[in-house]
C-alpha cells in the first residue's frame, strides 16, 4: 500500500524524503516493475516543485528541470539548438505519450543501461544537481551510478558547447518499431576532439575519446559489452556499435561544419 | 512516410433478380455498432460486472516437463477475499481438443510447457486473487523437455505424451499423379528447406471469460469466443456435463484472428472457479498470460520440390513438412492439413505428393491463426515459386500468370474452382506497384517480388457440415431483426449481414438490426473461422431475408387483393408499380395489419444455407469450400546492407473475393491482413528455444505500427460468385498468405541473399551478406 | 485507512478513496469509478489502449499511478462527446472506418483529441500520434485517414500552421 505526496514546495519534498520516502516524478518505471518490486509505502511526487520545472539557457550552457517531461526536453528550441544529441536521445524514447509521462530525472535516476537520455547526458559531460536533508551536491552524470536515500535530483546542467561543436544521436530499432535500442550512440564533436559514448551496454555507458572517427566506433565496438538479446547476439550488436557509432560521429561532424 | 493509396474498388453490377438498392449492396454504409465502439460504450468480456462478481488468477508451471507432485493451496485459501481454489481435484478429468483431445482443464500430474495451467483462484478483486495464486506452492520433479522439432523427432526422445509414440500427434500421406515420373520429365526442379515460427494473434483485448455457474446446474459462459456453439461443445466436455447446461453468449470481441476459437483453457477454469465459488467468476488473461495460454500460429518446416517444363509449366511438387504442435493439439491438425493441400489450388500442378507430421514438443501449444497454414505454406512454396522463376529465366509475373488457376479447374485434391479471377489479380498487382517499369529501372537495394494465395469460403471440417442458420423477423415499426448465431469479432460482419438483409427486404441499413449471439437464443452457428462467415452466413441471412420477404408480401396480398407477384418494397414501402400505383404501405403498417386480426401471424423468416461443399477423406482429398477466394500480392522492399535491415516500401494487394459487399470493409480486411503479414516477416519474435516467450510481453514481441506500414494499394478484382450472397465470397484471411514470402523474395531480389527461416531479421540478413561478399 | 485522490475527471469534481495510491489510474478508472471505456491491453505502457488525457496530454493511464493524478484533469474516452453530440474525432472515426474491433479505438480516439487540440497537425505528427497505439485490425491505413478527416472536422483547431 502506497502513499503519494505531492508538496508544492522543495522544503516540504526534502522534509518527506528525509523521512523515508522515496521519489516518484512520472512513475513510469516504478509501474512497470510493479508486479516484480512492490512499491515503496511513501512517495514523493516531484511535479510541482517549481525547482524541478523548467528549461532555461544559463551563460550558454543548459539548466533542465529533473521534473520535465522526455517530451519537453526533445521539442524545447533551445536543447535543440545547444545540444541535439540530448534532444534527439530524449525523442527516442518509447512513444509519445510515454514520452509526456516520463520525466529525464527519473529516466536517470532508474539507472537503466537501456535508457537513451541518460548516454546523451554523459557525452555531453552533464551534472546532476541533488538535494537531501544533508545539503547539495553536483555530480556528472557520468559518475552518478546509483541514488542516495533521501536524494533527489533537482535539474542538470549542460555546458555551454564550445564554438564549432556538433552532437548527434543514433539509436538502432532492429524492427523499425519503438522498443529499446538494439545499440545506441552518442556523439560529441569539437575541433580539439570529442566524446562517443555508448549505450545498451553492461556497466555504464561506454566512454571513448575521439581523435579519429573511425577508430574510435572500432574501439567502441571492440570495448564495449553488448548482451544477447531478442534484438541481436552479442557479434551482431558489436557491429552494429561500430556502424551507428560511425553514423553518430558523421552527423555530428557535419553540424559541426554547418 | 508514404500516404496509403487505396484504390477504389471495381464493382459489378450483376442481375441480382431482385430489387435490390442498390446504395446497400457495394457501399461502404456505416457500421451498425460503429457508436458504441467510438463511444466506449460496446461492452467487452472485461467490462462486463455482474453482482457478486469474482475475480480469477490461474497458477501457472514455470517448467516445460515435469511431475506435479504436490499442490498446497492452503495459505491460498486463508487470504482474505479469497471464494476459491481449484486443481485438478476440482475437474472431471477429461481430456478435450478439436480433434485430439490432449488437454486438462486443470494439469494431472504432469506439466508440459511453461505456462501450463496448474491451479486457479478466485477472490474478490484481482490483486487478492494474484497475492493468492502466489501462495499456491507446487511441488515439481522436472523431466527432460523436447525444446525443438529435431529434439521432438530424435530416436529415443522424451515423449510429451504417453500414448503420441515418437511424439508424433497426426501424420499423413497423399500422392496423387506420379510425381516421380513428372519430376524426372522435368527440365528445371528447384528445391529448398523453409521453416515458421510461432506468431502470437496479439489481439488488443486478451481472451477472457465470465462464467456464472448456478446452483441449479447449468452455468453461462459470457465469452469473447469467434466460435460460441463449437466453444459450448468443446467447454461442455472439458466440464464433464452435457451440451445443454453451457450456455455462451458472446460479448464483444477485441479481435480474433483465430485465437479467440475455443481452444484454451480459460473459459474452462472461469466455469469450475464459478462452481467451486457459487458466484460468478471473471477471468481476464494478463498480456503475459496471453503469450503463455493462447495457441500462436504452428511453426512448421517445409521441405519443397518443384517441377517445370522449359517453357515454365509446373509439373509436380513435392513437400515433407513437419510442424511443431508444441504441447497440445487444438487446431493445429487441422492447420497442418490445410498448409498441406490448399496451396495447390493455386498452379495447375499435374502431379503432388506430401508427407505432413504434427510433432509435440514442450512449447507453449498452436493453433489457429489467420490464413490457418497458408501463410507458412506460402512461406515455402511461394519462395520455391520465385526461385524457379530465377531458374527458368522467366519474369516471375509471366511464370505465375501461365499457372495461374482458372474458372473450372480441378486442383489435385478436387478443389472445384468456382468464381476465379486469380489471373486479373497477378495482373493488377504487378500493374498498381509498378512492376514492368521498376525492373526496368531497378534501384540499388531494393526489390520486387510477388505472390498469390487462395482460401476457402468456410470450410468442411466439423463434421459433414458447414452450414449456417438465420431469423430476419419483420418488427411492427417496420425495421427487421436478424437473429443469427454467427457473432462479431470485429470485422465487421454484423454489418455486412446486415446489409444483406436491408438490400433483400428492401430496407435502408439504419432499420435492421442483429443480435449477439447467444447459445440459448440464436441460430446455431459454427462462427468466425475458415471466412465463411459472409459467404456461408451471409447465404442464410438472404434466405431468410427472403422468406420473410415472401410472407410479408403473401400477406398484404391477402390482404389487398395485388398479387403477390405484383408487390415489391421499395425503401421500406410496399409498392405495386404496375398492378396498383397508388399502393403505398409502409412496411411497419403492413406488418401491424397482418398480426392485430384474428388469427394473426407475425413475419418471420427462417432461413438456413450448408457450403456446396465435400467432407474431405482422411488424405484430404474433397472439394473443401463452395467458393475460393484468391489473391495477388505484390512487394517492393529496401535493405540497408550496413545493418541489415529491410523496409517494405510498397505494397499492392488485389483480392478476388467476388462482389465487394462493404468496400470499407473489405479493405479493412486487406489491410489489415497485410500488417500481420508484415508482423509476420519483420518484427514479431521472440528470443530463445523455438521462440519461447521469456519476456512475455511487448517489451520484446513488437507488433507492426503506423510507421512500418508501406506505401499501400488495395484493390479487388471485377469478380461474382454465383453461389455466394449476392455475388460474395469470403475475404478475412486470404491477404495476409503470401507477405512473408514475397518479403523475403524482394530482399532476394535487392541484395541477393535468401532468408528461409522466418522471421527476417536484419542480423540473418546482415550475415548472409557477409557470408556472400 | 486509504488515500483520499481528487481530480477533475470528464469535467466533475472526482474524489476516490484508494487504499494504494500507486495503482494505476486505469484500474481505478475501470474499477471504483466504473469507466470501462478506457482499455486495458499490455498494461505496461505499449500498446496505448489505455490512453487518457491529464492535464491535456495524452498518456497510458496503466503507468500513472492514481495517486500523481491528484489536482489534475482527466478526460477518458466517456467525456468525449459533448451530450449527444459526437466529438469530431469521433465522427471522423465513423465515417471514415477508423476501427474494427474497437477495442484500441478509445486510445486512439483520446491521442487525437490531444493531438488536434494543439492545432491542425502535421503529416508526420498525425504519424508520430498513431504511432504510439497498437492496433491489430487495420494496418493503421483507415485510422490515418480518420485523423486527417478529424483535422478537417475539428472547428476547435488552430488551421493553417502546418
Amino acid at each position: 500500500m502506497t502513499t503519494v505526496h505531492v508538496p508544492t514546495t522543495l522544503a516540504s519534498a526534502i522534509a518527506l524524503l528525509d523521512d523515508g520516502a522515496q521519489p516518484v516524478s512520472g512513475g513510469v518505471g516504478l509501474s512497470l516493475r510493479r508486479r516484480e518490486n512492490a512499491l515503496p509505502g511513501s512517495l514523493v511526487a516531484t511535479h510541482r516543485l517549481p525547482q524541478s520545472r523548467g528549461i532555461t539557457v544559463i551563460d550558454g550552457g543548459l539548466r533542465i528541470g529533473a521534473g520535465e517531461p522526455l517530451e519537453a526536453v526533445a521539442a524545447h528550441p533551445d536543447v535543440r539548438a545547444l545540444w541535439p544529441v540530448v534532444a534527439e536521445a530524449a525523442a527516442s524514447v518509447a512513444t509519445g505519450r510515454i514520452r509526456r509521462a516520463a520525466t529525464l530525472g527519473g529516466n536517470v535516476a532508474a539507472f537503466d543501461p537501456s535508457h537513451d537520455p541518460p548516454v546523451a547526458l554523459v557525452a555531453v559531460g552533464a551534472t546532476a544537481r541533488l538535494v537531501s536533508a544533508r545539503g547539495e551536491r553536483t555530480v556528472p552524470v557520468r559518475e552518478l551510478t546509483e541514488q542516495v536515500s533521501g536524494e533527489l535530483i533537482v535539474d542538470f546542467h549542460l555546458p555551454a558547447p564550445e564554438l564549432g561543436t556538433g552532437s548527434a544521436y543514433e539509436k538502432f530499432l532492429v524492427r523499425g518499431v519503438w522498443e529499446y535500442a538494439c545499440v545506441s550512440a552518442a556523439a560529441v564533436v569539437t575541433p580539439a576532439g570529442g566524446t562517443l559514448v555508448v549505450g545498451s551496454v553492461r556497466n555504464a555507458p561506454l566512454v571513448v575519446p575521439v581523435t579519429d572517427d573511425d577508430l574510435a566506433a572500432e574501439s567502441a565496438s571492440r570495448t564495449a559489452e553488448p548482451w544477447s538479446d531478442v534484438r541481436g547476439s552479442v557479434a551482431y550488436k558489436r557491429r552494429m556499435i561500430a556502424e551507428f557509432s560511425r553514423r553518430a560521429l558523421r552527423t555530428a561532424r557535419e553540424r559541426a561544419a554547418a | 512516410m508514404a500516404t496509403p493509396d487505396v484504390t477504389a474498388p471495381d464493382l459489378t453490377e450483376p442481375d441480382l433478380g431482385l430489387a435490390v438498392e442498390p446504395s446497400i449492396i457495394g457501399t461502404s454504409v456505416q457500421r451498425v455498432d460503429g457508436i458504441d465502439k467510438i463511444t466506449g460504450r460496446a461492452q467487452f468480456v472485461g467490462d462486463v460486472r455482474l453482482p457478486r462478481m469474482l475475480y480469477g488468477a490461474v497458477v501457472r508451471s514455470p517448467h516445460a516437463h515435469a511431475i506435479v507432485k504436490s499442490v498446497d493451496t492452503s495459505r491460498a485459501r486463508r487470504v482474505p477475499g479469497v471464494h476459491a481454489v481449484i486443481t485438478s481435484a476440482d475437474h472431471a478429468h477429461r481430456k478435450w481438443g478439436a480433434f485430439r483431445p490432449d488437454l486438462y482443464p486443470l494439469a494431472v500430474d504432469r506439466v508440459r510447457y511453461v505456462g501450463d495451467e496448474v491451479a486457479a483462484v478466485a477472490a474478490t478483486d484481482p490483486e487478492s486473487a494474484l497475492r493468492a495464486a502466489e501462495l499456491i506452492t507446487v511441488e515439481y520433479e522436472p523431466l527432460p523437455a523436447v525444446l525443438d522439432l529435431d529434439a521432438a523427432m530424435a530416436d529415443g526422445a522424451q515423449l510429451v505424451h504417453d500414448d503420441a509414440e515418437g511424439n508424433v500427434a497426426h501424420h499423413f500421406t497423399l500422392e496423387r499423379g506420379n510425381v516421380d515420373e513428372w519430376l524426372a520429365r522435368s527440365d528445371v526442379v528447384v528445391e529448398g528447406t523453409w521453416q515458421t515460427t510461432r506468431q502470437w494473434h496479439s489481439s488488443i483485448e486478451t481472451i477472457g471469460c465470465v462464467a456464472d455457474w448456478s446452483p441449479g446446474g447449468r452455468v453461462t459462459l459470457w465469452c469473447n469466443t469467434q466460435t460460441p456453439f463449437l466453444a459450448r461443445q468443446r467447454y461442455a466436455t472439458a466440464l464433464g456435463v452435457p451440451e445443454s447446461q453451457v450456455r455462451v453468449i458472446q460479448t464483444e470481441v477485441g479481435g480474433g484472428f483465430g485465437g479467440k476459437s475455443g481452444d484454451d483453457n480459460t473459459s474452462v477454469i472461469a466455469a469450475l472457479l464459478s462452481k467451486v465459488a457459487g458466484r460468478p467468476v471473471q477471468l481476464l488473461l494478463s498480456r503475459e498470460e496471453e503469450f503463455l495460454a493462447s495457441r500462436p500460429r504452428i511453426p512448421l518446416r517445409f521441405t519443397v520440390k518443384l517441377g517445370f517444363t522449359r517453357d515454365g509449366l509446373v509439373t509436380a511438387k513435392d513437400i515433407a513438412v513437419v510442424a511443431d504442435n508444441g504441447a497440445y493439439t487444438g487446431k493445429s491438425q487441422a492447420v497442418l492439413g490445410a498448409a498441406t493441400v490448399r496451396h495447390d489450388a493455386i498452379y495447375k500442378y499435374k502431379a503432388v505428393r506430401a508427407d505432413s507430421r504434427l510433432v509435440y514438443t514442450n512449447l507453449v501449444p498452436t493453433g489457429a491463426f489467420r490464413g490457418f497454414g497458408n501463410p507458412s505454406a506460402d512461406w515455402a512454396v511461394g519462395q520455391a515459386w520465385d526461385l524457379a522463376a530465377g531458374e527458368l529465366g522467366i519474369d516471375v509475373v509471366d511464370l505465375l500468370l501461365r499457372n495461374a488457376v482458372e474458372p473450372g479447374w480441378v486442383s489435385p485434391h478436387n478443389h472445384r474452382i468456382g468464381s476465379c479471377e486469380l489471373k486479373q489479380c497477378i495482373e493488377k498487382a504487378a500493374e498498381l506497384i509498378g512492376w514492368r517499369e521498376k525492373r526496368a529501372n531497378p534501384t540499388p537495394n531494393r526489390g520486387l517480388a510477388i505472390g498469390a494465395s487462395v482460401h476457402v469460403s468456410g470450410r468442411r471440417s466439423f463434421g459433414d457440415y458447414d452450414g449456417s442458420s438465420a431469423i430476419v423477423r419483420l418488427t411492427e415499426d417496420g425495421r427487421a431483426t436478424v437473429i443469427a448465431g454467427e457473432g462479431e469479432i470485429g470485422t465487421g460482419a454484423r454489418t455486412t449481414l446486415c446489409q444483406i438483409a436491408a438490400a433483400t427486404l428492401g430496407l435502408s441499413i439504419s432499420d435492421v438490426s442483429m443480435s449477439t449471439a447467444d447459445t440459448e437464443l440464436t441460430t446455431h452457428a459454427l462462427g468466425a473461422l475458415a471466412s465463411r462467415v459472409t459467404y456461408v452466413a451471409g447465404n442464410a441471412v438472404r434466405e431468410a431475408a427472403l422468406a420473410a420477404r415472401n410472407q410479408l408480401l403473401d400477406g398484404v396480398s391477402t390482404l389487398t387483393g395485388v398479387p403477390a407477384a405484383e408487390l415489391d418494397v421499395v425503401d421500406g414501402v410496399l409498392v405495386a408499380p404496375a398492378a396498383d400505383p397508388d399502393l403505398r404501405m409502409p412496411v411497419g403498417a403492413a406488418v401491424r395489419k397482418l398480426i392485430y386480426r384474428p388469427g394473426g401471424t407475425p413475419i418471420v423468416g427462417v432461413g438456413a444455407f450448408d457450403n456446396p461443399s465435400e467432407f474431405p477423406d482422411e488424405s484430404r482429398f474433397g472439394n473443401e469450400s463452395g467458393a475460393y477466394n484468391f489473391v495477388a500480392e505484390a512487394a517492393e522492399v529496401e535493405v540497408d546492407p550496413a545493418t541489415g535491415a529491410v523496409r517494405v516500401v510498397e505494397l499492392a494487394a488485389v483480392a478476388d473475393c467476388g462482389t465487394v459487399l462493404n468496400p470499407a470493409l473489405a479493405q479493412g480486411q486487406v489491410e489489415g491482413a497485410v500488417a500481420q503479414g508484415i508482423g509476420m516477416a519483420l518484427t514479431e519474435w521472440f528470443d530463445g528455444p523455438s521462440a519461447t516467450p521469456d519476456r512475455a510481453n511487448y517489451v520484446d514481441y513488437k507488433l507492426p505500427t503506423a510507421g512500418l506500414m508501406p506505401k499501400l494499394h488495395v484493390a479487388f478484382a471485377d469478380s461474382y460468385e454465383p453461389t455466394g450472397p449476392f455475388g460474395a465470397k469470403g475475404v478475412g484471411e486470404i491477404a495476409l498468405d503470401p507477405i512473408p514470402a514475397i518479403v523475403a523474395s524482394a530482399v532476394a531480389d535487392a541484395v541477393g541473399v535468401r532468408i528461409h527461416e522466418l522471421p527476417i531479421t536484419p542480423e540473418k540478413v546482415f550475415w548472409a551478406l557477409q557470408e556472400d561478399e | 485507512m486509504g488515500q483520499q485522490v481528487r481530480f477533475l475527471l470528464n469535467g466533475e469534481e472526482t474524489e476516490v478513496t484508494v487504499a494504494d495510491a500507486g495503482r494505476p489510474l486505469l484500474e481505478v478508472l475501470r474499477g471504483p469509478l466504473g469507466l470501462t471505456g478506457t482499455k486495458s491491453g499490455c498494461a505496461t505502457g505499449y500498446c496505448g489502449a489505455c490512453t487518457v488525457l491529464v492535464d491535456g496530454a495524452a498518456v497510458p493511464s496503466c503507468l500513472l499511478m492514481v495517486g500523481l493524478a491528484d489536482g489534475r484533469e482527466v478526460r477518458t474516452v466517456e467525456g468525449l462527446a459533448d451530450g449527444r453530440r459526437l466529438d469530431p474525432v469521433q465522427e471522423a472515426f465513423l465515417s471514415e472506418s477508423g476501427f474494427q474491433c474497437g477495442f484500441c479505438t478509445p486510445g486512439h480516439l483520446m491521442a487525437v483529441r490531444a493531438l488536434l487540440d494543439q492545432g491542425r497537425p502535421t503529416d508526420a505528427q498525425v504519424d508520430a500520434t498513431v504511432d504510439g497505439n497498437f492496433c491489430r485490425c487495420t494496418g493503421y491505413v483507415k485510422i490515418r485517414d480518420a485523423v486527417r478527416t478529424a483535422a478537417d472536422l475539428d472547428e476547435g483547431g488552430v488551421r493553417g500552421n502546418a
